[in-house]
């Protein structure tokens, strides 16, 4: 399979290599007419000597000639120096053809003429080389100037077209804020054209959605220089709100006062809407949790009283049935909860030592038999309470599932940590609903747990994977962990907790 | 924990889940006084007589949380309170003047021990009493673990309140030490502090 860039790396290749062919061409074809004129003019100085011409005549007349046409040569090895592309030394070789040309013909006119009026004319082809050589260096300055002026104009073009058609309102005002340029998104965005935007302000986008204070602070930031980048509420021209994402960047000229302010928008209008959606849905969310687990726990606390109430007077094993029941209720009630309101959020990213929270997490864990190995001392960056929370929910899905005198080890593996079980392990066609809702092959689990594990390793923007672990129980790998320190390496294992 | 000196405290439960009332009823009525209220209503009307401690449900059908605990506090009803509800604690718990909080579902064990803390703390003085408060609302608040509630101008008060009123105790009992009387309660929740 191709992939796109590909295609795209191998097209820019070629054309690389189709411009520097180009220009080798065109540059050394300069350099040749070059060679040309000098080597030329070399039987012309041979001939000037012998007839025992003076200093200042063979300078002038062979001499000089002879150089020029070594400048020539020059110019095509610095023009295929020079970052000019293919098609710019074209047109520098075209205007040096012009120049030899335009030179030939007037010279020509000039020699037939001053024959024509009966002068003496001797040596007249290195006459006419001499003019023909002075004109392809007049041609070559005047190809020159105009490839690089071409070259600018391109630029200019291109930069105009990446600011008509990049997607993002754009706009140019003066430094007292009058428009000077809008692009075509500024009327699609704002519902006004050029000609009506054009010498008006842009407070004509202004919602009242935003107090004084904050264009006040828009103004001191950009007439001091720097860029401005705010989100903000605008009005169109139909009336209709607009949320954009706006840079304001000042453009100086040579003397480092501001010439124009630059603006460009990027409507965030969907972004918001659904944000706006998502944060509603969240609330509800939320608040149906909230009714439905303070509605259920008041039956459960009735029920688990009662059980006790019950247990004073006999003992059964029906209670002690009961009694678990009720417990995963509560877990599941808990669990819910935890989905609805933070599954998908973290806050306080802040550096914790792993085998802290490990013992933290252990601490909350009502097992009698199981162990815990931390293996490992390292600091990683996370949300504690939903670093906790998540090794929580493995070590009770160890638990569950490893039977309650299972060993858990928690180490260090390739970009992140692993929790480790001895129990039966995880069948690799099971692995992939592990993480679904609801999915528990524990008599008692919630189905939850690993759920709201998922959701803390995507929060943090890690990653997990189940493997089967060394001893054939399960092994779940959390990578892309940003980690600080670790010391393991010098300090040996860390104790172990019980 | 603490000895019962002759006299039973009189407990008031507020709980509009009737099978819960009476449950918590069974389990103090021995030790303890107890009337319970199945609305707010009648509650207030039951603060009238003497009360030690009210076992207090957040979000009761005719009235609303904070209305019992300002007639409790504007009245003078010198008595200690519980929240007892299955309404997690947040923002809005940081006004509410608790002595303490408890969350649904509750057993024996816990309901009882609350009560006689609760006695305990009605020995202590002015200054002792309302730093217990808000060390209790702060653990409580931390439970939740929640930047927004840490982050919150209510927070950053309460944090100033603990330590003014520490700085107080101290001041006026040298030999006072916070530390034990923090650990003579329960284990309560603390910022964490930084690794």
């Amino acid at each position: 399979m191709t992939r796109p860039t590909d295609s795209f790396e191998a097209m820019t290749r070629r054309m690389d290599k189709a411009d520097k062919k180009r220009r080798i061409l065109y540059a050394g074809l300069l350099s040749a007419a070059g060679l040309v004129f000098a080597v030329v003019q070399l039987p012309h100085l041979v001939a000037d000597s012998m007839e025992g011409m003076g200093l200042v005549a063979l300078l002038t007349g062979a001499i000089l000639p002879l150089l020029l046409g070594l400048v020539i040569a020059g110019f095509g090895y610095g023009l295929w120096r020079s970052d000019l592309p293919a098609a710019q030394l074209r047109r520098v070789n075209i205007w040096f053809l012009f120049g030899i040309g335009g030179m030939a013909v007037v010279s020509g006119a000039l020699i037939i003429y001053e024959l024509l009026e009966g002068a003496r004319l001797s040596h007249i082809e290195y006459l006419f080389l001499d003019f023909v050589t002075a004109g392809g260096i007049a041609g070559i300055l005047v190809g020159w100037y105009d490839a690089n002026n071409q070259r600018h104009t391109k630029q200019l073009q291109i930069f105009q077209q990446a600011v008509e058609h990049g997607g993002h309102c754009f706009y140019l005002t003066s430094p007292d804020g009058t428009i000077e340029y809008v692009n075509s998104e500024f009327e699609a965005q704002t519902g006004y054209t050029q000609e009506e935007a054009l010498g008006r302000n842009p407070r004509i986008l202004k919602s009242g959605e935003q107090d004084e204070a904050f264009y006040e602070e828009m103004w001191r930031t950009i007439l001091s220089g720097d860029v401005w980048q705010s989100e903000l509420v605008n009005e169109r021209k139909d009336g209709t709100r607009q949320y954009v994402d706006q840079t304001i960047a000042p453009v100086m000229d040579g003397q480092n006062e501001i010439e124009h302010f630059v603006a460009i928008n990027r409507d965030i209008t969907e972004q918001k809407k659904q944000k706006t959606k998502l944060e509603r849905q969240n609330e509800r969310l939320d608040e149906f949790a909230s009714v439905v687990s303070h509605d259920l726990r008041n039956p459960l606390n009735v029920a688990l009283g009662r059980i006790d109430v019950v247990r004073n007077d006999c003992e059964s094993e029906h209670l002690d049935v009961a009694e678990r029941a009720l417990d995963r209720m509560e877990r599941l009630i808990d669990d819910v909860l935890t989905l609805a309101r933070q599954g998908e959020t973290i806050s306080g990213i802040e550096t914790v030592s792993l085998q802290t929270v490990c013992e933290d997490a252990w601490a909350q864990i009502d097992s009698v038999d199981a162990n815990l190995s931390v293996q490992t001392d390292q600091s990683i960056s996370a949300d504690r309470s939903r670093l906790q929370q998540l090794l929580e929910n493995l070590f009770r899905n160890a638990i569950e599932h490893g039977g309650r005198n299972v060993t858990i080890s928690v180490g260090r593996c390739d970009g992140g940590f692993y929790v480790e079980d001895t129990g039966e392990g995880i069948p690799a066609d099971a692995r992939e609903d592990l993480f679904k809702s609801g999915y528990t092959t524990a008599e008692d689990g919630t189905g939850l747990g690993l759920a709201i594990v998922q959701r803390i390793v995507e929060a943090h923007g890690w990653e997990i994977t189940v493997l089967e672990g060394e001893e054939g129980g399960a092994r779940f790998e959390i990578t892309g962990v940003a980690t600080s320190i670790d010391t393991h390496a010098t300090r040996g294992s860390a104790p172990e907790i019980r | 924990m603490t000895e019962n000196y002759g006299t039973s405290a009189d407990v008031l439960i507020v709980e509009d889940e009737r099978a819960l009332a009476d449950l918590y009823t069974e389990w103090l009525a021995d030790t303890y006084s107890v009337r319970a209220a199945y609305e707010g209503e009648q509650a207030i009307g039951e603060l009238e007589e003497a009360v030690d401690i009210v076992l207090l449900d957040r979000g009761l059908p005719d009235i609303p949380d904070d209305e019992i605990l300002d007639h409790i506090r504007k009245r003078d009803v010198d008595c200690r309170v519980v929240m007892v509800t299955a309404v997690e604690p947040g923002l809005d718990s940081i006004d509410l003047e608790f002595d303490d909080y408890l969350i649904k579902p509750v057993d024996d064990e816990d309901l009882r021990t609350t009560v006689e803390r609760m006695e305990q703390l009605a020995t202590y003085d002015d200054l002792l009493q309302e730093l217990y408060q808000c060390l209790v609302t702060r653990s409580v608040l931390l439970e939740k673990d929640d930047i927004e509630i840490t982050d919150h101008e209510s927070y950053s008060d309460l944090q100033d309140r603990i330590e003014t009123l520490q700085d107080q105790i101290e001041v006026t009992s040298e030999t006072f030490d916070t530390g034990a009387f923090e650990a003579a309660f329960r284990d309560l929740k603390e910022p964490h502090s930084h690794d």
